[in-house]
């Protein structure tokens, strides 16, 4: 069985990552456990699990996902518990946060060499990736779910009001993007919140083949997150 | 008057040397570093030369030497000390780049005049082992060195990990200002809460609100008629009592925990500072010790934000990483010892790395941590690690 810890900035993240590994891999071939983390330094550290994996004999994937409760959090969680995941077995490690709030467009390319600079790699592959500017930015970008939230709310109605187009404009190019999620879903009355119901909600509508294969293509941080996870799902046993 | 800049040296030469070479200093400084590092040296440092300046004297033991150089707004004020323990070698003191005072071997120096318009320096001879800069006090005549005595005067040093009056007691309830040692930040808080609050009025509010900024809900303080029963003094004493909100019950300084009695200590001898007029340099050492993470971490907020808001200098240590955190990088000084010689790195002139720091995505306490203070990104960008 393989084993890939990902390490997310919050829930979002930790829902958007399980939903969709869950989509495109076969339930029984994958194990999924989600997990918040909290503490660390002089407070002890502490895991609380969200929801447990149920691994069978023909489970293949084992993947467990943190939620570290912050953005400036995921690469010193990822730092202090590297060492002890290398040892149970996990092959890959990845981490995954948000550009917007502390830094800029620009900032982008020095962010992503600061995150990984000097990560260790010995006995698994380990890289940081960033939501450009935010992951609400990939839900945009798979603008079909829209829809099923309400039929109103098609990319040319979505223009005309916000004066984006979801479907023909590249979502990571917004600089708000979870602030755009809330405005489009307002112009139907409804809400768009972090918590975990509305997410689950938000999530379950996303169209995972095209996400990760069309919508993967057009939007570059979406893209090398997605190879990140094939790389680890082609790996040889 | 801001210390930006001092320069320390300690037994030059010999084998007990010790260099505090060129540090720079801001506003707000939490100075960071690991035991023995030399945090509580260089703090020290300053605290003996305010001990020379104020006619003290000195804890040194041995040669020493010192450049401190002020800034207060444009005005640039430099003074150069160098004495060991039975004479005073040299003293100078420079505004801007006019030398206004020079003293040498034997007492004897010269010292600009100002009480006339015309520029014109007298010579002097003082004993040899007297600071001119204390001897030579005069405000018409030479305001400048009472510029140089306000800011020696005016520093105060708590040390967060020690007692902070927690076990002294007043034998009366009543005190003038003019009987207080303002610079004793570990007596009794007796005299400085019935001082405080005969002169000014907002003195206890402003107290119990930093105490509430900080997570203790105070409804009261002051002054208490305090004995043990089984206390082996016979003598009457004072005390200070804290009451909590929704409880009759007044808690002694006694029965206080240490960590409360401290940041308790601290902002009352601050808020008093304040309100004085005060504008010089405030050092905390250990700040937070003895208190739980959140209330440590407000702490040093409150101070922060008191700091900025009057335009004093104050100074921090800890090697605590819940109050690396919670303070901006850009007021950080990371200290560093090689050998016998002290350095410190800081937002003014690591400016690059600082900067680069938060690129990393790690928290503060990393910066200190991974040492990534020392040299930021260099250019061997993976290090090969040996295999087993």
């Amino acid at each position: 069985m393989r084993k890939l810890a990902i390490f997310v900035e919050g829930l979002t993240e930790q829902i958007l990552v399980r939903q969709l590994l869950q989509a495109v891999l076969d339930q029984n071939r994958i194990a999924i456990q989600t997990v918040k983390i909290t503490g660390g330094h002089n407070v002890r550290m502490s895991f609380t699990v969200m929801r447990a994996a149920h691994v069978l004999s023909q489970t293949e994937y084992f993947i467990m996902v943190y939620d570290c409760g912050g953005e400036s959090n995921v690469k010193g969680y990822l730092m202090t518990q590297r060492d002890k995941l290398v040892s149970s077995g996990y092959t890959t490690i990845m981490g995954l946060r948000d550009v917007y709030p502390n830094f800029r467009r620009e900032d982008v390319p020095k962010l992503i060499r600061g995150l990984n600079y000097r990560l260790p790699q010995k006995r698994a592959a380990t890289q940081i990736y960033l939501a450009v500017m935010e992951t609400e930015a990939w839900f945009l970008g798979e603008y079909r779910h829209l829809k099923k939230v309400s039929g109103k709310l098609t990319p040319r109605y979505i223009e005309s009001r916000l004066g984006f187009n979801p479907q023909t404009d590249n979502m990571e190019e917004r600089d708000r993007p979870a602030e755009d999620m809330k405005k489009v879903y307002r112009l139907v009355g409804h809400d768009y919140t972090k918590k975990r119901d509305k997410l689950n909600s938000v999530v379950r509508k996303l169209d995972f083949n095209y996400f990760t294969h069309g919508l993967a293509d057009r939007m570059p941080s979406l893209g090398t997150f997605v190879d990140g996870l094939e790389r680890f799902l082609q790996e040889d046993l | 008057m801001y210390l930006r800049k001092f320069s320390f040296r300690e037994n030059a030469g010999q084998k007990i040397e010790w260099l505090i070479d060129n540090v720079n200093l801001g506003e707000i400084n939490l100075v960071v570093g690991k035991n023995s590092s030399g945090k509580t040296r260089t703090l020290n440092a300053l605290s003996d030369l305010v001990s020379m300046i104020t006619g003290k004297g000195t804890t040194a033991t041995g040669p020493v030497s010192y450049e401190m150089l002020f800034k207060n707004s444009d005005n640039i004020m430099k003074y150069e000390l160098a004495y060991d323990l039975e004479t005073i070698h040299s003293e100078r003191l420079y505004m801007g780049e006019e030398l206004v005072m020079e003293r040498g071997e034997e007492g004897k120096g010269k010292v600009k005049y100002e009480a006339t318009p015309a520029s014109m320096y007298l010579e002097f001879q003082i004993p040899h082992d007297q600071l001119a800069s204390y001897a030579k006090r005069d405000r018409l005549q030479h305001p400048f060195m009472e510029t140089i005595h306000g800011w020696a005067v005016s520093l105060r040093r708590f040390n967060f990990s020690g007692d902070l009056g927690k076990t002294r007691y007043a034998l009366k309830s009543s005190f003038q200002s003019k009987e207080v040692d303002w610079t004793d930040t570990t007596s009794s808080l007796v005299p400085a809460i019935t001082v405080a609050e005969e002169e000014y009025k907002q003195f206890h509010d402003l107290v119990l609100k930093d105490m509430q900024k900080i997570g203790y809900d105070l409804e009261d303080f002051g002054v208490i008629h305090f004995s043990e029963r089984y206390g082996g003094s016979s003598q009457d004493r004072y005390a200070v009592f804290t009451t909590e909100k929704g409880l009759q019950k007044q808690v002694t300084q006694r029965d206080m925990s240490q960590g409360m009695f401290r940041a308790f200590s601290v902002l009352l001898q601050i808020n008093y500072y304040l309100l004085c007029g005060n504008k010089g340099l405030i050092i905390i050492d250990d700040i937070g010790e003895g208190l739980d993470f959140s209330r440590a971490k407000h702490l040093v907020k409150v101070l922060i934000s008191r700091a900025t808001d009057s335009g004093i200098q104050l100074i921090m240590s800890t090697n605590d990483s819940f109050i690396m955190n919670a303070v901006d990088i850009e007021n950080w000084a990371v200290i560093m010892r090689e050998g016998h010689k002290i350095s410190l790195f800081n937002y003014e002139n690591s400016k690059e790395i600082f900067e680069e720091f938060k690129f990393t995505g790690l928290n503060n306490f990393d910066f200190y941590a991974s040492e990534f203070f020392k040299s930021g990104f260099s250019d061997d960008e993976q290090e090969e690690e040996p295999e087993e």
